[in-house]
């Protein structure tokens, strides 16, 4: 098969996951005991307006209705209107994704770094001190929760030693053109090596906060898979040719080791993404993540749905982009 | 895409395991021993707890003293009594979420795995889509929707593991029922609901027994999570994830006890959680790892 | 070949290779001397633990990194058993070259072959060009019966045998003075590994490379060694040439071993085995470390290490023959 059939393949099968998110996601938010009319105007508000409100929110209609309703909006790429803002929720989303695109490359970036190389190099001296302390590491920041971590740097770098900022992204006015929203690559883009450090001075806390703790899995899982590679003939073979260590490990035992890591790393991708919405509202950075919560605390129905519905497109998308970099590195998938 | 998802107490487990090498018990009784801590400070809190967690009884953010172990925070509260006493939310939603999701996802495996067919087919299908996305996002909506309290944030955390307890079981349901004693009982005329209490219930039992045990660090750190985001419970109740929540407050005041003593509270009870679960698991269920 | 013809390319002087396992060390090969001649193949024989998987990776020193050699191992010359890795690495491939008992997990399954070409030659000739590499490659997978424009897919596309093949070529081009195959075609088919054997051969021919052949087939030995050496246990306990071993063995172990092949005679069709299993080699015998199995003990067996007899134009390490020898 084809590079470019299998890329098609994996999106045609990605189309009924996509449906069933939906259907799961409708259901799950009407199901459930709760009425958002309610929680929106309060229980005191007067029989007639909380009619008003049901009416203008459609919920009012069979529930079929509303479910074929809310299936063509989400087709044509309307998530509803915000009863805050008054504004298209996916117009919101679309001004915030860049920085909740932009934390999570980075934290995914970081914590693959750490891994790959942490986790090689632990494998290759087994049972040293640099292995003894990549375990310890493991096991210590897989059980911390990603928002304490966070404050935990915050506390040492922002307050104490007083290095980055404590929170938030970049001030309004940038000194760049934006035109991606990713400021990392627009500041690139113009040129403009003060704003970059700017940037980078924003984002470093919360991406190695997010990317540290994802780190751990990743550590774990090249490291015990190298470690399970460096024991097979192949690796002997490439020694006995007389590659060097650099080549041995990295070319042909952490490649190996990384096929079985390829199945789930997007699955670690999706709670990446849990974890960065954690991290958004320790660092007050102003994706996604911390859209939802402020949503959620002003009761915003639409835009909750609209959101959750997004996270889950978000991770579809994700998962796909994941299994056709799976099928560069691992030949054997497409054929 | 839904394979290989694990337990946050099965990942930690995993670490411990690599870091202590295979003593299960010893892992087992460490972990056992923590979580007994833990439900010591919860039921006993009133007594052991110095002051009343909820009343002023010192000036706000006093760093850790010999009256204040733990220091006091913004509104003069004694920290160290609030861990204790967070404790408490923090077990009984770990413990009632989880009872929640076993009691709604246990009937659900047994009745889609042995019926099978449509039923089964469209039960798993939502199951999946469910179990793809990332628990805690799951857990917002849902918490969203139904509001703060015990019980509500509960059902969001139930939300998220009902999928896993109806995976296991209906595999294992599907799994067990075309066996002899099964086809046995069939013959002699036995009524399908008794069938499936009597004969398959008791087989998969030890297998769900575990992923109890492991559930309860998962919805722990969901819960802390879920407070922390202030979806948790109303103030001014104790609750290690919305006592950090008030962090960055802490965090521009310098105020390092207010943020790292219940934060560890949180991560002294998932390791132990799930330490405990890893040797649950083994000793109970040696293969489980790799049936699932 | 003839006997004690030839320069020696690699000698192994009382050698020892003591390899670490958790609590202790497994002496797998302790105290052997082997001489292998430009041109010559050598088979070592014998059961699985004996030491000769061990002997094999030792030459190249692939072993884990706390593993202890002793005595003397001569490679053209130069002994490698004090170098580092880093010397190491220039033996390897350039000298020796190796090929290992299965192609399946041996040769990475998802590397392109002209990469595996290509970092090999770059790593003993740097700076040569990807094309020069390939044009290499060409000729070399044509020697082995590849067509050449299959360097551009992936071992896991080859079957087993065209593996073999490939790792073959992989061994062999950089044109190395010896090759070690370590159970080349166990864990091919019969006919592919007929083929397999007469292309090694006619390779070693035209490369006028030497082979060490480790393997516990005597089947194979038999169709490819010049000479034989029998280990037991962490020694050899007999070397001679091919002919003498399978038609005249002297030690105890090399007849058992004879009469445990199968063959396709009707008249003999009773199987013998040999009973008991091999010492530990944490801590062997202070005898014969055969004594336990041997028909044929007698009581100074258990009681001293045996000598090495010189008999018959071989050696044999057995107090059976020491009584024509002068050195006792």
């Amino acid at each position: 098969m084809s590079l470019r059939s299998y890329i098609l393949t994996r999106i045609i099968l990605a189309l009924p996951m996509i449906f069933i998110l939906l259907v799961v996601i409708f259901f799950l938010l009407r199901i459930i005991p709760g009425d958002p009319v309610l929680a929106i105007l309060g229980g005191k508000a007067p029989l007639e307006v909380i009619e008003q409100k049901r009416h203008e929110m459609g919920l009012d209609k069979p529930i079929m209705v509303q479910f074929f309703d809310y299936l063509k909006d989400v087709f044509t790429g309307n998530l509803g209107t915000s009863t805050l803002t008054n504004r298209p929720v996916i117009e919101e989303l679309k001004d915030r994704f860049p920085a909740t695109l932009e934390l999570t490359i980075f934290a995914f970036i970081i914590a693959l770094l750490i891994g790959l190389f942490w986790g090689a190099e632990s494998a290759w001296r087994k049972d040293e001190p640099l292995d003894i302390g990549a375990r310890v590491y493991s096991v210590l920041l897989y059980s911390v929760p990603v928002f304490w971590f966070g404050l935990i740097l915050q506390l040492i770098f922002a307050s104490y030693l007083r290095w980055l900022p404590v929170g938030g992204r970049i001030p309004a006015v940038t000194s760049f053109e934006v035109r991606t929203g990713l400021y990392v690559l627009d500041a690139i883009m113009s040129g403009d090596w003060k704003g970059l450090l700017d940037v980078l001075r924003y984002l470093a806390l919360p991406s190695i906060t997010l990317g540290m703790v994802t780190s751990s899995i990743f550590l774990r899982m090249v490291r015990n898979n190298t470690v399970l590679i460096l024991s097979k003939d192949l690796v002997k073979a490439a020694r006995a040719r007389g590659l060097k260590k650099r080549v041995v490990l990295y070319g042909h035992a952490v490649k190996n080791a990384f096929v079985p890591i390829f199945t789930i790393i997007g699955m670690q991708f999706a709670s990446l993404l849990a974890g960065a919405i954690l991290t958004e509202t320790t660092f007050s950075w102003p994706g996604i993540g911390s859209y939802l919560v402020m949503k959620i605390r002003y009761r915003d129905f639409p835009a909750i749905q609209g959101t959750i519905i997004f996270f889950g497109l978000f991770i579809v998308v994700i998962s796909i982009i994941i299994d056709i970099v799976n099928a560069l590195v691992d030949p054997r998938v497409r054929y | 895409m839904a394979r290989d998802k694990k337990f946050v107490s099965e990942r930690i487990g995993d670490f411990a395991r690599d870091l202590f090498g295979s003593g299960t018990g010893r892992l087992t009784l460490i972990g056992s021993f923590i979580l007994i801590f833990y439900v010591i400070l919860a039921v006993f809190a009133p007594y052991i707890a110095p002051y009343d967690p909820i009343e002023r009884v010192g000036l706000s953010l006093e760093p850790p003293s010999k009256d204040f172990w733990f220091g006091t925070d913004n509104l003069g509260r004694d920290i160290l009594s609030r861990v204790i006493y967070g404790s408490r939310i923090a077990l009984s939603i770990s413990f009632l979420g989880v009872a929640v999701a076993f009691i709604i996802g246990v009937p659900l495996g047994l009745i889609s795995g042995y019926v099978g067919g449509w039923l089964d087919r469209v039960l798993t299908l939502i199951m999946d889509a469910m179990y793809v996305f990332p628990g805690l996002i799951l857990a917002i909506a849902v918490a969203a929707v139904l509001g703060p309290g015990i019980v509500n944030i509960s059902i969001s955390i139930a939300v998220v593991y009902t999928p896993t307890y109806f995976r296991v079981i209906r595999n294992q349901v599907a799994a067990v029922k075309d066996e002899m004693y099964v086809e046995a009982a069939r013959a002699l005329g036995a009524k399908r609901w008794e069938i499936i209490l009597k004969y398959i219930f008791p087989n998969v039992l030890p297998s769900v027994v575990v992923v109890l045990s492991m559930n309860l660090a998962d919805a722990l750190m969901t819960e802390a999570g879920l407070s922390f985001l202030g979806l948790g419970i109303a103030p001014p109740t104790p609750d290690w994830g919305f006592d950090l929540n008030s962090g960055q407050r802490f965090v521009l005041s310098r105020a390092w006890w207010g943020i790292v003593f219940p934060g560890l509270a949180i991560v002294f009870a998932a390791l132990g959680f799930s330490i405990f679960s890893e040797g649950i698991n083994e000793l109970l269920n040696p293969t489980i790892r790799e049936r699932r | 070949m003839a006997k004690n013809e030839g320069e020696a390319v690699l000698r192994a002087e009382n050698l020892k290779i003591h390899y670490k396992t958790k609590k202790s060390y497994v002496k797998a090969v302790d105290g052997i001397d082997l001489t292998l001649r430009k041109g010559e193949t050598i088979g070592i024989v014998g059961e699985s633990g004996c030491g000769k998987s061990t002997f094999g990776q030792g030459i190249l020193k692939l072993l884990p990194q706390k593993t202890k050699y002793y005595g003397k191992l001569l490679v053209r010359d130069v002994d490698v058993t004090p170098l580092r890795e880093n010397d190491m690495r220039k033996v390897r491939g350039k000298v020796v070259g190796m090929i290992f008992q299965d192609p399946m997990t041996s040769l990475n399954p998802i590397t392109k072959v002209e990469k595996l070409f290509y970092e090999t030659l770059e790593e003993h000739n740097p700076g040569i060009s990807f094309n020069e590499s390939r044009e290499v490659t060409a000729q070399i997978l044509q020697k082995v019966g590849i067509e050449p424009r299959r360097m551009r897919e992936y071992p896991f596309q080859f079957s087993g045998g065209m593996r073999q093949r490939v790792m073959i070529a992989l061994a062999l081009v950089l044109n190395p003075d010896i090759i070690v195959a370590d159970e080349p075609t166990t864990s091919l088919d019969v006919i592919v590994q007929a083929q397999i054997l007469n292309l090694l051969d006619e390779l070693r021919q035209s490369y006028n490379a030497s082979i060490i052949l480790i393997t516990h087939d005597l089947g194979v030995v038999a169709e490819m060694a010049d000479r034989i050496a029998v280990m037991y246990a962490g020694h050899i306990v007999e070397q001679n040439e091919k002919e003498k071993i399978y038609y005249e063995p002297k030690h105890p172990y090399t007849k058992l071993l004879l009469k445990s092949i199968p063959n396709t005679n009707p008249k003999d069709l009773e199987l013998t085995f040999i009973p008991g299993s091999p010492p530990s080699l944490v801590n062997p015998p202070i005898g014969c470390r055969f004594a336990s199995r041997c028909p044929y003990k007698m009581s100074i067996c258990d009681e001293k290490e045996p000598p090495v007899v010189e008999i018959d134009g071989g050696m044999v390490k057995c107090w059976l023959y020491t009584q024509g020898s002068d050195n006792q």
